[in-house]
């Protein structure tokens, strides 16, 4: 394609970059504050740039509670293999949906589309993964309610039927089987919508917190989410209630919320650019067409 | 193995095969099916029961099984309402608004990227568009307020540093009914936008040369091509929000309780169904009437769907969802 | 990926916490047919030495502490030679502990105790739910030194029909109302703010610090500190349930169920307040505000509401440093406390902290055993309290302790077990107080002295109105802390609010509490 530096492609460029400011000032006024000296905030309140720079907030989350290092660890673990498995399920639901010969394809479509309708609510689902599965307090309980969506199964059944038929046909020729088809060639093919839906999941089961704290009373397997968001709730929480007053007085407060949205969403802003190369523009579609 | 012959992908065969004959004959996609099948009801279908609590007084320790039922009744309040007009019109206004500058943009922001030479731009664009998704409501709360607060907002400074009057942000309602549009966008149309670009990857390359050499400038291959092209992942896209219409900003409806702070006189402008009913809700914690709105919140969003869902598949069978 | 669910629950833990907690904003419910399940009449294990070992499970809400482990060991090598039981202590955080208390007792799932009150994980409701055991027969069997140190009302008022299913920590409770001011102002303006009886005695002050401080702001306001809602005594009121929904009695009558908001007292309320916003001696956001911590750090309230058990001048009669509640935020900031509003031991006060025991235990004796001893013996309450000695704090005095951060456990939660009158003297507490338990004494003396409510032990269940209060708290939501904050005009607005509430079902409610009210009372004679 040609480069055309035409003025057309000057305003496009500067929209982006106006735009991008405005995404991007926000998430450096958080970085900012939460560098900051708590009581400079109060008095000037916030600025692009620390006033007074301070480590305190992060001295307070990073020192005060359970091991972060831990959380770490099990937040990366569950949204590593959380994403995995998630990616090889819904495809492979998604793969079947998207083949015309299948004949109960719209009847589980619809299964799919409606559950996402409907729910039960909180505390039948509570019952579901404590009582029923007793999965209450595993690792597994992070992982497990998560590994299919209706959204994404939708998506990538879409996507696997711009998939020329005549590529799955000539591969049924040379006689391999439907899902050697699947796994060698439609995935390889695939890779802008797995990589997309994959950040997704990831993201989803980075930020997750709410699991957490409603299944998991063993300190080990906090996730680096629910120990954060702790930290913001109870900061919150003890302000408000006059019996918990006292207490709250005690710990830094704006600057500590901000450094716990840096520290959660941090190690994802900072991976996701890596990302990019799986989105890239048509070429194995070309290469294998020839 | 079987002999296969190569069948255009419009007309099916129809045949009479029994149940089990079709599972075999299709055997490897149904095992392929199996895993999320089985999720799907045992995650979402087995708890799904739970719903008939919004037709009772549902009692924690009685349970399900041992709380009295009471018809209706817990769908009482939000019809006798004062609010409900103002609240089903927020909701549905904001949603439609939503999904038309959503999806919309979103669009011409993937067509616009995928458009620059530069691919270190190209992907620059794209993960900065991200970023906003990656945060969490209440995180966005923070950095709305400090834009807009009134005493020390750097909008307000720079207002004064202007040396125009500082603007009441959280005191007028009509405000608002630009700030949330805004908000929303500035939010989720990352979220958009990185699956179209995901689509457009997928268009050969081929048609866009065959276009080139027709002569045809890079707008009218963006709507001679990439659009239609796009055209069912969009509809796919705006078919699942559909159902979702009665939820405010279609579930995540936390953004019209946070960012409004929570503050009464900007309600006319902010209270969707979502809100009203946690707000009238949050004291008395009773299961029954939740469930029950939210039941409505589905019923109504199905309605729709199945509606819409007909009607694409007149349209181009292969768009809709079932 | 369920993104409703879980904004939706996150959002609702957050906010409920938030808004839901202050010791007077109770959300009293049913009373319908809580369920007698007497399963403790076993005539074995009384006192009997053959107690086989158990594990008890303590849920309880506080912030995340990093040596949790350190304390439950050291608590649990005291309880177990005397009880032969181990306690596991399960510490929910704030944020979470609504929403998680409300799948642990909707799903049923067994454990011994939990903390409750009328905020949060509502005591009340529970009860309602059947989820608590009933306790009287375990409290006269296994702790009747408990029971002793309690005053009579305070368990009185956990009472629903004849029965009580909590233990409530007996902590300084009762509050009268007042205000605090800045030492500062008040010194070098020398306003006489002992003299102060009433809100609007406070005019001239504000007015004060208005004119002559511009980095101050003169009269703190939030949603948490609203005083028609926060000090309905201050205005010769009571309330029936929870503050907000309408239905409140007059201190000097309490027979008839009234609406709050028609009252002379909330017109003129609102007229005083109207007055001060406009003055700007609030900030400008303050309806929207729902707490203030940030300004209090900083030291910029000049005058606020003051929920005061024994103030300044109490402290100087006997004979008592105290450097006054803004202290507590800011080191350098000293207040002038002021008390004009005497304590009035209300339901929701007297039941601010509670010990329950699931319906569900396996382990009722054992749990009520072990309340027995955090309720009497001090070193173990003072372990649980405040952790061990030497780690988590060190000892300064006989009876006071300062405590030591690095060490990882400061719950600051001495009202959150046990009885308060067994704990040290710690930081913020007036210092002199320690000297034969003179502070303990006066908190004590006030508590048993405190004038009880006409309705104590009064719990409206709001069920058959349930409609109604819906929608009611949503007009409330909407309007009333724009009018009480003084930020919109209540010549136009107090009869558009009054006019709402009407159509909303106020009527029905009034009538429902009238009607629950003179039951109880025939009942209770």
């Amino acid at each position: 394609m040609m480069k055309r530096l035409s003025l057309s492609n000057f305003f496009v460029n500067l929209i982006f970059i106006v735009y991008s400011v405005i995404c991007i000032i926000p998430l450096l006024i958080l970085l900012s504050v939460s560098f900051t000296n708590e009581q400079s905030v109060f008095q000037n309140g916030y600025s692009l740039i620390p006033r007074d720079f301070s480590l305190d907030a992060y001295k307070y989350i990073l020192m005060g509670n359970s091991p972060i290092i831990r959380a770490y660890g099990i937040t990366i673990f569950v949204t590593l293999v959380g994403t995995l498995f998630h990616l090889v399920i819904s495809s492979m639901f998604a793969y079947s949906l998207s083949r015309p010969e299948v004949k109960y394809r719209n009847i589980v479509s619809f299964l799919v589309i409606f559950c996402l309708l409907f729910s039960g609510g909180l505390v039948p689902w509570y019952i579901l993964l404590s009582k029923v599965l007793h999965l209450k307090d595993t690792i597994f309980v992070l992982i497990v309610p998560y590994l299919v969506s209706s959204v994404n199964v939708m998506i990538m059944r879409n996507f696997f039927r711009t998939i020329p038929e005549s590529i799955i046909e000539s591969a049924r020729i040379d006689g391999s089987g439907e899902f050697n088809t699947f796994l060698k060639l439609v995935i390889p093919l695939s890779t802008p919508v797995l990589a997309t839906v994959g950040l997704f999941v990831a993201v989803f089961y980075w930020n997750d917190w709410f699991t957490a704290a409603l299944l998991i009373e063993n300190s080990k397997l906090y996730t680096l989410q629910f120990l954060l968001q702790s930290i913001m709730n109870n900061i919150a929480f003890l302000q408000g209630n006059s019996l918990t007053v006292k207490a709250a007085a005690m710990q830094p407060d704006e600057t500590a919320r901000m450094a716990t949205c840096v520290l959660a969403v941090g190690p994802i802003v900072i991976t996701y650019p890596f990302l990019q190369k799986y989105f890239v523009k048509g070429l194995t579609l070309g290469a294998v067409k020839a | 193995m079987e002999t296969v012959t190569i069948k255009p992908k419009t007309k099916k065969v129809r045949r009479r095969v029994p149940f089990f004959s079709e599972i075999i004959k299709n055997k490897t996609f149904y095992a392929m099916m199996l895993p999320g099948l089985l999720f799907i009801i045992v995650i979402y279908y087995l708890p799904m029961m739970g719903v008939v609590i919004a037709f009772q007084q549902y009692n924690p320790f009685k349970g399900i099984l041992g709380s009295p039922w009471i018809g209706f009744k817990n769908f009482e309040f939000l019809f006798k309402s004062d609010a409900l007009f103002q609240i089903t019109f927020n909701t549905i206004f904001y949603n439609v608004i939503f999904l038309i500058l959503g999806i919309g943009l979103a669009l011409v922001f993937a067509i616009l990227i995928d458009s620059n030479g530069n691919r270190f731009l190209s992907g620059a664009y794209k993960s900065i568009l991200l970023l906003p998704y990656l945060l969490s409501w209440v995180v966005a709360e923070y950095l709305l307020f400090s834009f807009l607060s009134v005493d020390r907002g750097i909008l307000n400074q720079m207002l004064h540093f202007f040396g125009i009057e500082p603007v009441s942000w959280y005191s007028e309602p009509i405000y608002w009914r630009f700030i949330l549009p805004a908000a929303y966008v500035w939010k989720n149309v990352g979220y958009f936008a990185v699956i179209f670009a995901a689509g457009i990857s997928g268009i050969s390359t081929e048609y866009y040369e065959a276009a080139k050499m027709d002569g045809a400038n890079r707008f009218q291959q963006a709507i001679k091509i990439t659009i239609p092209m796009l055209m069912p992942i969009t509809i796919i896209l705006i078919l699942l929000q559909v159902g979702k219409i009665f939820y405010a900003a279609f579930g995540d409806w936390g953004m019209f309780y946070n960012l409004p702070k929570d503050s009464g006189i900007l309600f006319s402008a902010t209270n969707v169904i979502d809100t009203y009913v946690y707000r009238s809700l949050k004291v008395m914690g009773d299961f029954g009437m939740s469930s029950a709105v939210g039941l409505y919140q589905s019923v109504v969003g199905f309605v729709l769907v199945l509606i819409s869902n007909f009607f694409i598949r007149r349209y181009d069978k292969d768009s809709a969802l079932f | 990926m369920n993104k409703k669910k879980i904004v939706l629950s996150l959002i609702t833990a957050f906010t409920i916490v938030l808004s839901g907690c202050s010791t007077d904003k109770s959300n009293n419910a049913s009373t319908n047919e809580p369920q007698k399940e007497t399963k403790v009449d076993q005539p074995e294990g009384t006192g009997e030495k053959a107690l086989e070992p158990v594990e008890l499970t303590y849920y309880f809400p506080n912030s995340p502490q990093k040596d949790l482990q350190t304390v439950e060991d050291a608590v649990n090598k005291l309880i177990q030679p005397k009880i032969n039981a181990t306690v596991r202590l399960k510490l929910i955080d704030w944020g979470t502990y609504e929403e998680k208390m409300k799948v642990v007792l909707g799903s049923g799932e067994p454990f011994d105790l939990a903390w409750t009150s009328t905020g949060l994980n509502n005591y009340y409701q529970n009860v309602a739910n059947g989820s608590f055991a009933p306790l009287n027969e375990l409290i006269d069997k296994y702790a009747p030194e408990t029971k002793k140190g309690i005053p009579d009302m305070f368990l009185n008022a956990l009472k629903v029909k004849g029965e009580v299913y909590g233990i409530p920590v007996f902590q300084q409770s009762t509050a009268g109302y007042g205000f605090e001011i800045q030492k500062s102002v008040a010194d070098k303006y020398q306003l006489d703010w002992k003299s102060v009886t009433k809100l609007s005695d406070l005019t001239p002050f504000l007015e004060t610090v208005k004119k002559n401080e511009p980095n101050l702001i003169p009269w703190e306001y939030a949603q948490n500190l609203d005083p028609f809602l926060t000090a309905p005594p201050m205005f010769g009121l009571e309330t029936l349930g929870d503050a907000k929904t309408p239905g409140d009695l007059y201190l000097n009558d309490a027979t008839k169920v009234i609406n709050q908001y028609e009252t002379p007292e909330f017109k003129e309320y609102i007229t005083m307040m109207r007055d001060w916003y406009t003055k700007g001696y609030l900030r400008k956001e303050a309806p929207t505000l729902k707490e203030t911590t940030a300004d209090r750090k900083a030291g910029k309230n000049a005058l606020t509401l003051g929920q005061i058990d024994i103030d300044s001048q109490a402290y100087e009669a006997a004979g008592l440093e105290f450097t006054g509640r803004m202290s507590n935020f800011n080191k350098d900031v000293h207040s002038y406390d002021m008390q004009f509003v005497k304590p009035l031991l209300t339901t929701d006060k007297a039941a601010a902290t509670i010990t329950a025991i699931s319906a569900n235990s396996p382990n009722k004796e054992r749990a009520m055993m072990l309340l027995n001893l955090l309720n009497t013996d001090k070193e173990i309450y003072n372990t649980l309290v405040w952790g061990v000695e030497g780690k988590h704090y060190k000892k300064v005095a006989d009876n006071r302790i300062e405590g030591l951060p690095e060490g990882g456990y400061q719950i600051f939660a001495p009202w959150e077990f046990g009885n308060m009158t067994l704990s040290y003297l710690a930081d913020g507490d007036p210092i002199g107080g320690e000297v034969d338990n003179k502070f303990i004494d006066m908190w004590v003396d006030l508590n048993k002295n405190a004038i009880p409510s006409n309705a104590l032990g009064f719990v409206f269940d709001f069920t058959p109105v349930k409609t109604e209060k819906a929608n009611v708290d949503a007009v409330i939501d909407e309007l009333y802390y724009a009018i009480s904050s003084g930020s919109i005009d209540p010549e136009k607005y107090l009869p558009q609010f009054l006019d709402k509430l009407k159509n909303a079902g106020t009527d029905t409610i009034l009538a429902e509490k009238q009607k629950q009210l003179d039951e109880w009372k025939a009942a209770n004679k």
